[in-house]
C-alpha cells in the first residue's frame, strides 16, 4: 500500500498570496507581451528608415565587374568587362599555352595586350590600365604608373567629355615579322623571347578621331619562368607627329 | 512538500521573475537604443544593418517569449537558459550601446558644420611699465582691423578707459611697432607668445613685453562646406595642423574621383603671402592667418592658389601623439638619427631620440619629432613637409591593419579632442563605399593603395625677411615663387576640372629596363625678380653671435653668410660641387672653388657664381652689344638682354627681327625655344612638337637617359651629408630658370616619358646570326642614335644615374591584411608641426 501525501488545506492568507503572485506573473506577461509589440513595431520602422534613407551624396557610378565573362587559363586572366575581340583573342591565347607553343603564345600575349590595352570604352577609370596582366612581372606597378601620366592621363576628361562609349575600341589585331632570338636584361638576369610587330583598328567613333590614336608598334615578348611577358612597347616608324591630341 | 516550502519558493520565484522582467525591458530598449544609433552609419551596406537589424529583432522576441514560457511553466532549466540568453545580450547591448556612444560622441565633436560657438580670447600686451589697465587711458593702443579678438579687446577696454586706437593691418607689424614703443599696448590674440617664439631673434622682444589682462567672450562662427557629390565630382580639402593657434601644416589636397589622382600640394607656413581677412589684404605669414579663424586661412589659400576649397580637416600636436599612441606605435623611415623636440609647450625640449633605420618603430612622441624636425636637412621646412606626409601615411596605415575594436575606439577618443572637419558622415560612408566598388576592379588586389596616383608638390619659395626699422626686428618669411603658384594651380585645376584641355598624346611607348619619373609639378628656383630683403648685414652678423665693424662681420667660429649670419660650417671644407651647394654655399665657377659669397664681378644665382653682365643698355653699337651675349635691335638701334616682344633673334645672329611663325623659318636653338617652338636636338632643327622618342626638356627635344625611380612625395630630399646639423639651403638669389622658353608650367602629363629608345644595335630585337629570318626584319626606328645612352641597364636599373636621391614614396606597404583592407585612404591629417 503506498503512501499518500496528505494535503493540506491552505490557510487564507497562503491563498491571498498565491493569488497575488499569480497576479503579478500574469501582469509581467502581459507587461513582455506589451513589449515585445513594441520591439516589432521599432524594428519595423527602423528597417523601413534604413530602406528608404537616402544618401546626402554618392551618385558616382562604376562599372559593375561581369563575373560572368571572366576567362582564365593556367597563366593570364583577361581583363574586366572585356569586348568581344578581347575574348576572341584570349581564347586563342588559351588554347596556344594548353599547346605549349611559344610563338603563338607570343603572339596573342600582344594581340590581347593591344586589344586590352587601347580600349576605353570597358574602363572605369584611369586607374584601370589595361593588359597590366601581360607585362613583365616585377614591372607591371611601374608600367602602369607611366601609363597613368601618359597615354591614360586624361581618360577622365574623354570619359566625362565624350562618354566612355564613345571611346577607343580595339577592332582587330594583326600580327607580323615574329622574330626569335630577342632578349630583355632586367635586373641583371636576361631573358629571352620573341619580337614581333602589331597593327590595329579601332571602331568607328561619333566623337573622336580614333584615326589620330597609335594603331602600331613593336613588342619584345620575353619567356619569364615560363610565362610569356612584354618587357618593350615601342611606337614603329615616324607615323606619330606628336602633339596632337585625338578629340575633336 | 509542505505549504510553507512551496509558499517560500513562490515567493522566490516571483522575485526572480520581477528582476528578470527588469533586466529584461533594459536589455529591450538597449539593444533598440543601439539599433537607432547605428542607423546613421546604414549607408555603409544597407542590406547588412537591415539583416542585423531583423536577427536582433528575432533574438529579442525569442528572449521575451522564453521569459513567458519561464513564468508558466516555472522548469529550472528554462530559467536558467533564459538567465544565460539575458546576460549575454545584455552584455552585448552594454557594450555595443558605449561603442556606439562613444563613436557618435567624437563623430559629433570632429565633423562641424555650419555654425558652431567658440571661445576668443583677447589680451592686452605692453612693455614693462604699465600693470595696470588704468595705465593706459589716454594712451596709444594698436589692434589689427577685422580680427574678432580685436574687436572683443576693444569693447571691453572701453568700458574701463578711453584710449586711442591705432589701426594696424597685420599683427607683425603691431608687434614690432609694440617693441618700438610707436604704440603704448597692442590688442593681441591671446596666443601671440606661440606666433611670435618660432622666429629667430624675436626672443628678447617677447621678453620685453607681457600680457597685462585679457577678455574672452563666445563668438559665433561659420564656415562655409560644399555640398558637392564627392563620389563623382572632383573636390578639395584644405588639410592644417594646427600648434599654438598657427597653422605650421598647410596642404591642399584633391581628389578626383574618376582619375583616383590626389593632388597633396603643400605650402611652408612662413609664406609671406596676402591674408584674405586682413586689411586691404595685407601680407603676413601664412601660419598667422589661422589666428583669425580657420575662414581666414582658407579665404587666404584660395586667393593665392585661385582655386576653390571645397573642405578642411584641422588636426593639432597632441592629436599626433594622442592617435599613434592609441595606435600602440608606427614605422616611420628615418635617414638619420637624432634627437628631437617634444610635445610639450615649451620649445627647446630636445629629449626625443629618434633612431635611423628602415620601418623604425616609434611612438606618438618619436612620431610628432620626426615630422618637426627640420634643421637636419639642407631644405629644411620642405623636407620637413615630405616627412610629414611620411608619418601621416604610416598612421593611416596602422589604423587599417588595427583589428581591435577598442583600440580603435582609443583611436576615435584620441581624434575627438584633437581634430575637426566639416566633411559630414554621409559624405565620408558615401566616398567609402564608392572606394570599395573601385577597389573591386582593381588588377592588384594585394596593393590596393596603388589604384591612387598620388602627386605631391609644394609651393617653392626663397628664404627672405622682413625687417622693421623702428624695432630692428627681421622676421624671416618665404616668398613664394609667382612661377610656383601657377604651376601648382595648374595641377590642381586639372585635377578637379573634367572640363580641362585634353593634352595627353595619344600613343604610348615603354621599356621595362628604364624606370619612370613622373614630372615635378613646381620647380625648385623660378626666374623671377627677386624682392631683396631689407634686413642689414649687421642683423644677421650680431643676432648669430658675431661682431660688427660697420662693414663685415667677425665670425667667433665659421664663417659670415649674407643673410643668415654667422655659420659653423665653412665654404673651403667642400671641394665639390654638389657637396658645397647642399651645405648652403655657392660654387664659384670663375675659380672653381667653394664660397660664402661671390667675388666681385661675379653674380650669385643662388648655386652658382657666374660672371656678371654689364648692362645691356651702356652699349651702343651692334658689335659691342652682341659679342657681350646680347641682342641688337636694328630698328629701334638699342641693345638688349633678350629681343623685345614682338620680335625674335630668328637667325642666331644677335639681330632681331620679326617673330617668325613657322618653326622651320628658325635656324637657331634659342630663337626657335622663344618663339614658342621645340628644337630637336638630334637634329638641329626647329619643330613645331618634340618627336616621338624624344623629351622636351626646357624647349629642346632630348633622348632622356634618367633613371630615378619615381616619388610622389614632394621633391626635397635629406642631405648625404651624416652630419646632424648642416646648414639650411640659404637662396637669398634663386638661380635663373635655365630655360628661355615661354612655358615655364609643366603639367602632369607633359611630353612623353623619359623612356630611352636603344639603338638597333644594343637592343636585341635583331636576331642572332644563327637564326636566318624567313623575311627580313627591320629594326626598330631609333629617333636619336646619337643619343644612345649605350647599355641601358646600367643607367637605369639601378634607379639612379648619381644624381638625387629620392624619398620614400607614398602608400608603398600599406595596406595588408588589415579589418579595412580594402580601404584607401582619401584624407591625410597633417597634424605635423612646427
Amino acid at each position: 500500500m503506498t503512501k499518500q501525501t496528505k494535503r493540506v488545506p491552505l490557510s487564507p492568507e497562503e491563498k491571498a498570496r498565491r493569488r497575488k503572485a499569480k497576479k503579478v506573473n500574469n501582469n509581467i506577461t502581459f507587461g513582455i507581451i506589451i513589449l515585445s509589440v513594441v520591439v516589432i513595431a521599432f524594428f519595423i520602422f527602423n528597417i523601413f528608415s534604413i530602406g528608404l534613407k537616402k544618401s546626402e551624396s554618392g551618385s558616382g557610378t562604376t562599372l559593375a565587374v561581369d563575373k560572368g565573362q571572366k576567362l582564365s587559363n593556367d597563366q593570364y586572366e583577361i581583363g574586366n568587362n572585356p569586348t568581344d575581340v578581347q575574348k576572341e583573342y584570349f581564347n586563342e591565347l588559351s588554347n596556344a599555352v594548353e599547346a605549349n607553343d611559344p610563338e603563338k603564345i607570343a603572339e596573342y600575349v600582344v594581340k590581347s595586350f593591344v586589344s586590352d590595352y587601347y580600349t576605353w570604352t570597358n574602363k572605369d577609370g584611369n586607374y584601370e590600365v589595361g593588359g597590366v596582366q601581360y607585362i613583365f612581372g616585377t614591372k607591371f606597378t611601374a608600367f602602369q604608373e607611366e601609363a597613368r601620366w601618359t597615354f591614360y592621363s586624361d581618360l577622365d576628361l574623354y570619359i566625362t567629355q565624350y562618354g566612355r562609349e564613345n571611346l577607343i575600341e580595339v577592332a582587330s589585331v594583326e600580327t607580323s615579322q615574329l622574330q626569335p632570338g630577342a632578349t630583355s636584361t632586367i635586373n641583371g638576369e636576361e631573358y629571352e623571347g620573341y619580337y614581333l610587330e602589331a597593327n590595329w583598328t579601332y571602331k568607328d567613333s561619333s566623337a573622336i578621331d580614333v584615326s589620330k590614336f597609335q594603331n602600331r608598334a613593336y613588342f619584345v615578348v620575353v619567356n619569364n619562368n615560363g610565362r610569356y611577358e612584354i618587357t618593350e612597347v615601342q611606337p614603329l616608324g615616324n607615323d606619330l607627329t606628336g602633339g596632337e591630341t585625338a578629340n575633336e | 512538500m509542505s505549504n510553507n516550502k512551496k509558499s517560500s519558493r513562490m515567493n522566490q520565484n516571483l522575485t526572480l521573475n520581477i528582476v528578470l522582467a527588469v533586466i529584461l525591458v533594459l536589455v529591450d530598449l538597449g539593444m533598440m537604443y543601439l539599433m537607432y544609433t547605428l542607423t546613421s552609419f546604414s549607408n555603409l551596406s544597407k542590406l547588412i544593418f537591415i539583416i542585423i537589424n531583423v536577427v536582433v529583432l528575432i533574438l529579442l522576441l525569442a528572449l521575451n517569449f522564453l521569459f513567458i514560457a519561464t513564468i508558466k511553466s516555472r522548469k529550472k532549466s528554462l530559467f536558467n537558459t533564459t538567465i544565460i540568453i539575458t546576460v549575454v545580450l545584455a552584455i552585448l547591448s552594454g557594450y555595443g550601446t558605449y561603442a556606439s556612444f562613444t563613436i557618435n560622441k567624437n563623430v559629433d565633436k570632429i565633423v562641424v558644420t555650419g555654425e558652431q560657438t567658440e571661445m576668443v580670447e583677447a589680451a592686452i600686451v605692453a612693455k614693462s611699465g604699465i600693470v595696470d589697465i588704468s595705465d593706459l587711458d589716454g594712451k596709444n593702443i594698436g589692434y589689427v582691423s577685422g580680427a574678432t579678438y580685436a574687436d572683443i579687446g576693444k569693447s571691453n577696454l572701453d568700458a574701463e578707459i578711453s584710449a586711442n586706437y591705432v589701426e594696424y593691418v597685420d599683427i607683425n607689424t603691431l608687434f614690432t611697432d609694440l617693441v618700438a614703443d610707436e604704440v603704448d599696448a597692442a590688442i593681441m590674440p591671446s596666443n601671440y607668445v606661440g606666433l611670435f617664439e618660432v622666429v629667430s631673434g624675436y626672443e628678447e622682444a617677447l621678453a620685453s613685453v607681457s600680457t597685462i589682462t585679457s577678455y574672452s567672450e563666445k563668438v559665433t562662427v561659420s564656415v562655409e562646406t560644399s555640398d558637392k557629390d564627392i563620389t563623382s565630382e572632383p573636390f578639395s580639402i584644405l588639410v592644417l595642423g594646427v600648434d599654438e593657434g598657427r597653422s605650421d601644416a598647410n596642404m591642399l589636397v584633391t581628389v578626383n574621383p574618376i582619375s583616383l589622382t590626389i593632388t597633396m600640394t603643400s605650402i611652408a607656413r612662413d609664406s609671406y603671402v596676402p591674408i584674405a581677412c586682413y586689411s586691404g589684404q595685407a601680407s603676413d605669414k601664412l601660419g598667422h592667418a589661422r589666428v583669425q579663424g580657420i575662414q581666414c586661412t582658407i579665404d587666404t589659400i584660395e586667393n593665392l592658389l585661385d582655386v576653390e576649397i571645397d573642405y578642411y580637416f584641422e588636426s593639432n600636436f597632441q592629436g599626433v601623439v594622442s592617435i599613434v599612441d592609441a595606435l600602440g606605435g608606427i614605422v616611420i623611415n628615418n635617414p638619420y638619427e637624432f634627437t628631437g623636440q617634444d610635445s610639450s609647450d615649451e620649445r627647446g625640449h630636445y629629449t626625443v631620440w629618434i633612431p635611423a633605420g628602415e620601418n623604425v618603430p616609434v611612438n606618438g612622441e618619436q612620431a610628432l619629432a620626426f615630422a618637426r624636425e627640420r634643421h637636419l636637412y639642407a631644405s629644411g621646412d620642405f623636407q620637413r613637409q615630405a616627412n610629414q606626409q611620411h608619418v601621416v601615411e604610416r598612421i593611416l596605415q596602422k589604423a587599417m591593419e588595427t583589428r581591435d575594436l577598442n583600440k580603435l575606439l582609443n583611436v576615435l577618443d584620441a581624434a575627438g579632442d584633437n581634430v575637426t572637419t566639416n566633411i559630414t558622415v554621409d559624405q565620408f560612408i558615401s566616398l567609402f563605399n564608392y572606394i570599395i566598388e573601385k577597389a573591386n576592379r582593381y588588377y592588384d588586389q594585394d596593393n590596393i593603395i596603388n589604384m591612387f596616383n598620388i602627386v605631391g608638390s609644394r609651393v617653392t619659395g626663397y628664404n627672405s625677411s622682413v625687417w622693421s626699422e623702428a624695432s630692428q626686428l627681421a622676421m624671416s618669411i618665404v616668398r613664394p615663387y609667382e612661377g610656383s603658384i601657377v604651376d601648382n594651380h595648374d595641377s590642381i585645376v586639372r585635377n578637379l576640372d573634367l572640363n580641362s584641355e585634353i593634352d595627353a598624346l595619344p600613343y604610348f611607348y615603354w621599356n621595362a629596363k628604364f624606370e619612370y619619373i613622373p614630372p615635378k609639378i613646381s620647380n625648385e628656383t623660378y626666374s623671377e625678380q627677386i624682392i631683396q630683403a631689407e634686413t642689414p648685414q649687421s642683423y644677421w652678423c650680431t643676432t648669430t653671435g658675431g661682431t660688427w665693424d660697420g662693414s663685415a662681420c667677425a665670425c667667433p667660429a665659421g664663417e659670415f653668410v649674407e643673410n643668415k649670419g654667422c655659420v659653423q660650417d665653412s665654404a673651403s671644407n667642400y671641394t665639390e660641387v654638389s657637396a658645397c651647394q647642399a651645405a648652403g654655399f655657392i660654387w664659384d665657377e670663375s675659380t672653381n672653388t667653394c664660397v660664402t659669397t661671390c667675388p666681385e664681378g661675379t653674380t650669385s644665382d643662388g648655386k652658382y657664381c657666374r660672371a656678371t653682365k654689364a648692362d645691356p643698355s651702356t652699349y651702343t653699337n651692334e658689335a659691342d652689344c652682341i659679342n657681350n651675349g646680347n641682342k641688337w635691335d636694328p630698328t629701334t638701334g638699342k641693345c638688349y638682354a633678350q629681343c623685345p616682344s614682338g620680335t625674335n633673334d630668328n637667325d642666331g645672329d644677335g639681330k632681331c627681327s620679326a617673330t617668325q611663325k613657322n618653326p622651320s623659318d628658325h635656324k637657331d636653338q634659342q630663337s626657335c625655344i622663344a618663339a614658342g617652338f621645340k628644337w630637336d636636338k638630334a637634329k638641329g632643327t626647329c619643330v613645331q612638337t618634340c618627336p616621338s622618342g624624344t623629351t622636351d626638356k626646357s624647349g629642346v627635344c632630348e633622348v632622356s637617359t634618367t633613371t630615378t625611380p619615381p616619388t610622389t612625395s614632394p621633391s626635397p630630399t635629406p642631405t648625404t651629408s651624416p652630419s646632424p646639423s648642416p646648414s639650411p639651403s640659404p637662396s637669398p638669389s634663386p638661380s635663373p630658370s635655365p630655360s628661355p622658353s615661354p612655358s615655364p608650367s609643366p603639367s602632369p602629363s607633359p611630353s612623353p616619358s623619359p623612356s630611352p629608345s636603344p639603338s638597333p644595335s644594343q637592343d636585341p630585337v635583331v636576331p642572332s646570326p644563327s637564326t636566318e629570318p624567313e623575311v627580313p626584319v627591320d629594326p626598330p626606328v631609333d629617333p636619336s642614335p646619337s643619343t644612345d645612352p649605350g647599355n641601358g641597364e646600367n643607367t637605369t636599373e639601378n634607379g639612379t644615374n648619381g644624381t638625387e636621391e629620392v624619398p620614400v614614396t607614398a602608400f608603398n606597404n600599406l595596406l595588408k591584411d588589415g579589418i579595412f583592407n580594402r580601404i584607401s585612404l582619401v584624407y591625410k591629417a597633417n597634424n605635423l608641426l612646427k
